[in-house]
Parts: structure tokens; C-alpha cells; sequence
């Protein structure tokens, strides 16, 4: 609720003045912790926690005095409600939010509440400043929606916790800790900064509640998908657990294998959002940057790194595209051409998502390649570390393919024979390929 | 005194002249475990210190800590603590076994102030901890109700005040300034009684949600001739003098300039309802109250000239006992030659139902008067005379309340249709209604209907509030 504080009143201020500002709520502090790392005695046990960050630089002891009261709190609502302890704290400025996302493994955020500062005139005629404490604009399941959103997308990246660091963690090992504190900082420390606590309500289906709008196509389109999936799964010699399409505009969902649970699909469409971003991105850079330097650049062939580009394509383009020939994917004319947005096109533009496991991956062997100039897609990410040269540009323009590694949830078919809450417990893992089909129209870019 | 008085006298006496200490400290928790019976707390025993109460052979616990299997399954806990830490008031359980769990709440207060904020409300699956901070106290709900953070913070507040009715808060923060660590228990001994049913009404009246009181419904004559039998030779230092009918209000008199405060009343028919001793006697005690003037104390005395018909007078002056008494005398002389007050007890006894009022599927229904500050509502009848039910009725009234008066988004108009009821609730700037309707009437008769009763309501006015009481 609103508190009134007595400022001095504002010189010039006018009769009902309007409101002097306000200011959007913004994340104070946020941690991951584990009280049963280090030294369980140890009142200042600093080991226990495993990340920290906040918008200004805090010395330990405070540090340790936050995760202290979170503890205190987890303590004392457990009292009271054994089975579910804390989850938000509302004070006067701020709101904790607390989530337990394995047994003894911590998450906890504290955001500052947006002010509104306005003045009135107090019954003396003097001039008054109120502070109000928007406390009603943020809502309790969407900050703890946060937390959920961000603990799933690093399980999906990074394992458990649990599996780092077992649940009782007396006996870990410090290399153990400092393998867990590192994949938490790199994941955590990016990820967190990112929300705006503002527009949280309006970003609530596509964030917090990781929703996926689906792409409506035709029977027979979703017909043809899936015999198109279908035969890559057997033709090629991976062995392809799941496979996705999705159409590369909107990352809406144009078909997924059905034994992937819709989870997991969740997850993997935020992952490919986030693809797309940072390749867009890139792209951006590298128009910038052609634009600036006019010389022309000469392509400089090196054969080890045509080779390799001929190993990655030999399990994936030329084979996929033919699969994809229906007749409006039209082949790029011009040699050396960089694969680019397409202006038009009847059919969507699809990025297919490739889980492969890991054991078959290092077998790389393929048709031989095609002529290197065609390019119809592009790897996002892929199963070996590979450089991709731009044929057309100079050797500074080269992209890293990743390799990007992702934990699921057992084989939904196993899990509906169980209960779902306790059967999938241990997660696989898996090698997440991503590859992008641009259309390109004759001519055109 | 009447037969009735002196049984009721004599057994008072029995419960309260105690043989050996351990027999009146055994009362005492008898007292408070039957004062505390909310039947919604399930309750164990304890082997050793058990002892059974009443026909339903219920056994209850005597010394309850957060250790006890019970503590979590209570419903609702309201603690009250010192700014330092010390107990003064938990609703369940001893106060000396709960010490430990005083000094968390207080660090956990303090952590925050250090930080110059300060904690409102938790939330932790179905549970809610409100907090509410009020120098040199600090007051505490723990409640796995449904309740509203804003219910609960009203009835931390209602407890507040009656603290304050029994110390002033001038004394208040005396004391505390003084010593920070005083033990305000001592001071406060023999009024826990009164926290206690507080407590337990909060459940059960909705006068505390609605901040109004309920009125008895009397025909209008029968109010005047009461009303004129108060305006008849006031005594020179009263303040007000109030005719209460089994918790409900009669009539008042009044100065013309200061009404009483709904919250002051509530505290006052708190104190009738809440202890025994007031039915035996004439009582004269001091009490302050604290919405009309927190500092000082004023008198009040209290009598009951009826079976369940009180009448309570508040007087400056603390010497005028007999003044008040005589006074009363005269009332009660006037009230029976004319019959008032015969005609008072079979008012009290027989309650209108909303079956009197005729609208099929019309289950129950609240109406507050905006501009008296007063309700009405029926008696409850099947099928909420099953305490599942009741309770189940009393949470939708308050989700209903919650939800039309939220802060930032206010309704005027609110339609819940549930699995066993539907309610509507319409608030406009005259007053407000809460209706019950059966779970499958249609939409357009629960309009027909609430404005049906509406109308019945209106021409009734005059029998169902107190529309004009007299002033000096």
C-alpha cells in the first residue's frame, strides 16, 4: 500500500502537481544457494553460495545475511506448513521470491517495487511528496514463474544440480563445486539480467509460461512433414531420436515427434528463439560490416577447412534439401551467395531440430558433397565443432558452429507408463542440431 | 435477581472457588480451551494432561508448542509480541512454550527495519503471514484459511484495539519507553478471555468484514418505547447508553455530536459475549475506547435486566456507580410496566429466516446500510446449519467482499456461481448486498430476485435498523 513520506516541500511546484516520475521495478538481488555445501556449522559458511549477482556491488557479509534470512524464513513458514515453505515475501519496498528447485538447492531473487512519486496538498495548504510502493503491479506467480522459467532452461542446458553435486553435499568434492558454480554462473549471469519486471505481465505466455504458438498448415503439409521426418530419420545414418520443425519467422511450432514430451518442446523452442536472435544478430554485424569496408574481398579456399565443410554438409544439406524438393524451394542461382531472408514465399521457412545421441554423432560418414557453392540453410548448431566459411566473404567472416548439448526428460513413452512426477528422474542427453532452410527466390535475396 | 441469575451466580461461583491451585489452574485451561474452541482446529491428546470437555467426548490438548503435531493443523494462529521480542498473547498454545518462536518473528521484523523497510505479508502454499507492526507491539496471523491479506490485517488491527481497550496507549508506550522488556502479560492478565473469543468471532460475525453492526429487528414502536425509556433522566456524566440483545444492537443514545465507532462497539459486545461474569451481576469496569479517544479511560457499566438483554453504559465520571445503577432501575421499571421488555426477550428469541421473506431459491443474504453503518442478515438455515457448510458460506461471503473491494481494481457488481451456491454481490453508494441463491438458478432470476428483496428490505427498513436513535 502507499506510504507517505514527509519530503520538503518542492520549491516551485504547482497547485496539483502531477505525478514527478516513477520508476520501474528492477531486480536487487538474486542468488542460488545450497546450505548444505561447506561447512554446515559454520555460521558464515560462504561455499553455500553458488551464485550471486546484484545491480550493486555488495560485500560478503551482507551477502551471507541475505541467504541467512532466506534460510530463517524457509525455517519459520515450515513450521507452520510443512509441506510447502516460503515462496514470496511482501515488504513494504521489495518482494522476495524464493523457489526450491531440487531438494536443498535454492533459488532466491529479491526485486525492488516500483515507485510513483506524486504530490498533494496536505490539509495545511504545504506542498507534500508521496512515495507509493506499487506493490499490486507485480504479481506473486509471475516472478515465481521466473525462476521456474530460468531453473528449466539451465536443466535443459546444464543437467540437474543433483547430478554436479549430489543432494547431501558433505562430501563433494571442491572441483565439484566449482564445476556446479561455474555452469550456474555462465547460464545465470546472462539470463537474469535480461527481464523486464515491467512489462512482465505481457510477456507472461511467451516467457513465464513458455507457451508455444503453433503454425496452422494444411493436412497435407503436416502429411508431408512427417514422411519427410521420417525418411531422414531412416535414411540417415544418425540416429535421430526427436526431430522438430519450426518455421523460422516466429519460432511457432509446424510439427514435433510425438514422443517428445510438450515440455520439452517448450524448452527447446525458447532455445531456438534465442538461436535465432544471436544468428540474427550476427547477421546484422556482418551487413555492418561489409557495408563499411567497400574493397572487394577475395574468398581464399583453404582445403582443410573445405573439407571440413564438405564433412558437415555430407550428413546434412544436400541430403536434407532434397528431401525438401517440392517445387517452390527454388535452388539459389548465383554461386557464393549469402543465404539471406527471403523477400516471399509460399511455404513457410523451416528450421529443423535434429536430437541425435551422442554415441553415433562422432560417425560422420556421408554422401560425398555436392558443388560447395549451393546453400540453402544453415547450421545454428551442430554436431562437431565446425568453422563455416562464407564463400563469398573473407576470412574474418566465419561463424562457429556449436555444439549444443540438452537434457530431457525420458522418452514420454516410458514416462506414461509410470507416474510422471517420479519416473523421470534421470535426464538424457542428447545433441541438439539446428538447421535453418532459407528459401531464396530466383534472383532475388 | 431472578431464579435464572442465582443458578447462574451460583455455578459461577463453584467454577471460579477453586480447592487446590492445580485445580484452578486446570480450570483456568479449561475456560480458555472452551473460550478457544474453534471446531475447525483438530485437536489431539497428550498423554498425561488430558481432559475431556463436552458430550462430544472431544479430548483437547492443554500446553500445545510448535513441536506438537497439533500446531500445524490449526487453521489460523494469531500471536501478539513485544517489539522485544517477548510474548504477550498467542491464540493457541501456552505462551511460555512459544518463547523461541516469538524471538524469529522478532528477528526476522528487525532484519527487514534494519533495511528501512518493513515485512507486510508472506505467502507459502496455502498459508498466509501477515504481519502488522504497531509500536511498541507486534502482531501476527498465520492462516491457512483463504483469507484475505486484507481480512487478516483487519482482524490484527481489531486485536490491537483491544489491547488498547484495556491499557490506553498512552500506557502502552509508557510502559514500553520505560522498560522494553516488560512482560505486558502481567498487565493483561484476566482479558486474554477476551482475545481469545475475539478470535473466535471473527469467524462467526460478519460485522467485522463489513465494519457495521447488526441490528435486532423490532417493530418500531416497540424500539421508540425503548428509546424513549433511555432519553428519560440521564444522568449527568454519561457518555452512551447501549441496549444489547444477544450480540445484537437495540437501540443507543447518543450525544448528538459523537456516534460511536463501529469497531468501539464490536469490542464492547466482544466483552459481553466473551465472559460469563458479566451475566451475574452489575459490573462496573474501566475500559478505553479506542477509536473514540485512545488516551484515556472511561466506565462502563454493564447489567443484564433480561435473559440475553444487556444494558451497557458509558460514563466520564468513575464515581458515578450508583448513579448508573439507580438509573437503570428506572429503565427497567418503565421497560416491564409497559411490557418492553417481555416483548424485547421474544424479539431476541425468535429471528426472522430468509424463507419469511418468500423468494424461492433465496438461500441468505447481508445488506449493509451505508449510511447507518449497520446490516442485517437471517438466520441460517438448512442446509447451513451443517458447520461445513456455515464455514463454507462465511469464506465465499469473504472472497466475495475481498474481491469487490480490492485496491486497484474495485467491482460495483460480482457473480460467483460455485458448485453448492452462487452469490452476487452489488455494492452501490447507499449500500451493499450480498445474496445467496441456490447453485442452478439463471442469471436473470437472481436479478429478479435480489430486487425483490431489495424492495422487501426497503419496506421493512424501519423494523430491521435503528433509522433514528435518540440524541442529547
Amino acid at each position: 500500500m502507499s506510504t507517505a513520506t514527509k519530503d520538503s516541500p518542492k520549491g516551485n511546484a504547482n497547485k496539483d502537481a502531477p505525478s514527478l516520475g516513477r520508476t520501474s521495478p528492477m531486480l536487487s538481488y538474486f542468488c542460488v544457494y545450497n546450505p548444505t555445501v561447506g561447512n554446515k556449522n559454520d555460521e558464515n559458511n560462504k561455499e553455500q553460495i553458488l551464485f550471486y549477482t546484484a545491480k550493486k556491488v555488495v560485500p560478503l557479509d551482507v551477502k551471507l545475511r541475505q541467504v541467512g534470512l532466506a534460510q530463517a524464513l524457509v525455517n519459520f513458514t515450515s513450521a507452520f506448513s510443512p509441506s510447502k515453505s516460503v515462496q514470496t515475501v511482501h515488504t513494504q519496498k521489495a518482494r522476495l521470491v524464493f523457489f526450491q528447485a531440487e531438494p536443498n538447492f535454492w533459488l532466491h531473487m529479491s526485486i525492488e517495487l516500483g515507485i510513483s512519486r506524486y504530490q498533494i496538498r496536505d490539509a495545511n495548504g504545504k506542498l507534500r511528496t508521496v512515495t507509493d510502493y506499487l506493490d499490486a503491479e507485480l504479481n506473486d506467480d509471475a516472478v515465481e514463474g521466473i525462476l521456474h522459467a530460468g531453473y528449466q532452461m539451465y536443466k535443459l542446458l546444464n543437467g540437474t544440480f543433483a547430478s554436479v553435486l549430489p543432494h547431501d553435499a558433505n562430501t563433494a568434492s571442491l572441483q565439484a563445486i566449482r564445476r556446479l558454480k561455474n555452469s550456474i554462473e555462465e547460464f545465470f549471469s546472462d539470463w537474469i539480467w535480461k527481464w523486464d519486471f515491467d512489462r512482465l505481465e505481457s510477456m507472461l505466455f511467451s516467457s513465464v509460461f513458455n507457451g508455444i504458438p503453433m503454425q496452422p498448415i494444411l493436412r497435407q503439409s503436416y502429411l508431408k512433414i512427417h514422411n519427410i521426418t521420417e525418411t531422414i530419420a531412416d535414411d540417415m545414418k544418425l540416429d535421430i531420436k526427436h526431430l522438430l520443425v519450426f518455421n523460422k519467422d516466429n519460432a511457432s511450432l509446424i510439427y514435433h515427434n510425438p514422443q517428445l514430451a510438450l515440455s520439452s518442446v517448450q524448452l527447446l523452442r525458447k532455445l531456438i528463439v534465442r538461436l535465432l536472435e544471436r544468428w540474427s544478430d550476427m547477421r546484422k554485424a556482418e551487413e555492418w560490416r561489409r557495408t563499411a569496408n567497400e574493397e572487394p574481398v577475395a574468398s581464399k579456399k583453404d582445403p582443410k577447412i573445405t573439407s571440413l565443410k564438405s564433412l558437415t554438409k555430407s550428413f546434412s544439406q544436400k541430403n536434407i534439401l532434397s528431401y525438401f524438393g517440392s517445387p517452390s524451394l527454388k535452388p539459389t542461382s548465383a554461386p557464393g551467395s549469402v543465404p539471406d531472408s527471403p523477400i516471399a514465399s509460399p511455404e513457410p521457412n523451416l528450421i529443423a531440430a535434429l536430437n541425435v545421441t551422442p554415441e553415433i554423432a562422432s560417425d560422420s560418414s556421408g554422401t560425398p558433397s555436392p558443388a560447395p557453392s549451393l546453400r540453402q540453410g544453415v547450421f545454428l548448431s551442430g554436431l562437431m565443432k565446425s568453422t563455416l566459411h562464407d564463400s563469398s566473404s573473407d576470412p574474418q567472416h566465419h561463424r562457429n558452429v556449436d555444439i549444443i548439448k540438452v537434457y530431457l526428460d525420458g522418452d514420454s513413452d516410458e514416462c506414461n507408463e509410470l507416474s510422471h512426477q517420479d519416473a523421470c528422474e534421470d535426464l538424457q542427453e542428447y545433441y541438439f542440431v539446428v538447421y535453418k532452410v532459407c528459401v531464396v527466390v530466383d534472383g532475388k535475396q | 435477581m431472578t431464579d435464572q441469575q442465582e443458578q447462574e451466580l451460583s455455578t459461577s461461583l463453584d467454577s471460579s472457588s477453586s480447592i487446590g491451585s492445580s485445580l484452578s489452574e486446570n480450570n483456568k485451561m479449561y475456560n480458555k480451551l472452551k473460550r478457544q474452541g474453534s471446531r475447525s482446529s483438530v485437536l489431539a491428546t497428550r498423554p498425561g494432561r488430558s481432559q475431556s470437555i463436552s458430550k462430544d467426548s472431544q479430548k483437547q490438548v492443554m500446553n500445545e508448542d510448535p513441536d506438537t503435531k497439533t500446531w500445524s493443523r490449526h487453521k489460523k494462529h494469531f500471536f501478539i509480541l513485544s517489539s522485544a521480542g517477548k510474548p504477550i498473547w498467542t491464540r493457541y498454545g501456552d505462551e511460555a512454550g512459544i518463547s523461541s518462536l516469538m524471538g524469529v518473528i522478532q528477528a526476522i521484523i528487525s532484519f527487514f527495519q534494519a533495511d528501512d523497510d518493513s515485512v507486510k505479508c508472506m505467502n507459502a502454499g496455502h498459508h498466509k503471514f501477515v504481519f502488522q507492526l504497531k509500536d511498541p507491539l507486534y502482531l501476527v496471523a498465520v492462516a491457512k484459511t483463504g483469507e484475505s491479506e486484507a481480512h487478516l490485517r483487519d482482524q490484527l488491527l481489531y486485536l490491537h484495539s483491544q489491547i488498547l481497550s484495556v491499557l490506553t496507549s498512552l500506557q502502552l508506550t509508557k510502559i514500553f519507553e520505560q522498560r522494553i522488556n516488560f512482560d505486558l502479560r502481567r498487565l493483561l492478565s484476566g482479558t486474554e478471555v477476551f482475545l481469545d473469543s475475539l478470535s473466535t468471532l471473527f469467524n462467526n460475525d460478519h460485522g467485522f468484514m463489513l465494519g457495521a453492526l447488526q441490528c435486532l429487528r423490532v417493530s418500531k414502536t416497540l424500539r421508540d418505547q425503548i428509546g424513549n425509556a433511555l432519553a428519560d433522566g440521564r444522568p449527568k456524566d454519561l457518555l452512551y447508553a447501549i441496549i444489547v440483545s444477544n450480540g445484537k444492537l437495540v437501540t443507543l443514545l447518543r450525544p448528538r455530536k459523537h456516534s460511536l465507532h463501529p469497531s468501539d462497539l464490536h469490542l464492547l459486545f466482544n466483552m459481553l459475549t466473551g465472559s460469563t461474569t458479566f451475566r451475574t451481576a452489575e459490573s462496573w469496569t474501566p475500559l478505553c475506547l479506542p477509536k473514540l479517544n485512545s488516551k484515556g479511560f472511561l466506565h462502563a457499566y454493564i447489567c443484564y435486566i433480561e435473559r440475553d438483554t444487556a444494558v451497557v453504559m458509558i460514563s466520564t465520571n468513575k464515581d458515578s456507580f450508583f448513579e448508573l445503577s439507580d438509573w437503570k432501575k428506572q429503565i427497567v421499571e418503565t421497560l416491564t410496566s409497559s411490557g418492553a421488555l417481555l416483548k424485547l426477550q421474544q424479539a431476541a428469541d425468535e429471528s426472522y429466516s430468509a424463507s419469511d421473506i418468500g423468494i424461492p431459491a433465496l438461500r441468505h443474504f447481508i445488506y449493509k446500510s451505508k449510511m447507518h453503518i449497520q446490516f442485517t442478515c437471517p438466520e441460517l438455515e438448512a442446509p447451513y446449519t451443517n458447520p461445513v457448510n456455515r464455514r463454507r458460506l462465511h469464506r465465499l461471503y469473504q472472497r466475495s467482499h475481498d474481491r469487490l473491494h480490492s485496491k486497484t481494481r474495485p467491482l460495483k457488481l460480482y457473480y460467483l456461481a460455485g458448485e453448492h451456491e452462487s452469490i452476487l454481490g452489488w455494492i452501490t453508494s447507499s449500500f451493499e448486498l450480498y445474496v445467496v441463491f441456490n447453485a442452478t438458478v439463471p442469471k436473470s432470476t437472481v436479478i429478479t430476485s435480489s430486487n425483490h428483496l431489495l424492495r422487501w428490505i426497503k419496506k421493512h427498513e424501519d423494523m430491521l435498523f435503528i433509522l433514528n436513535s435518540p440524541v442529547f
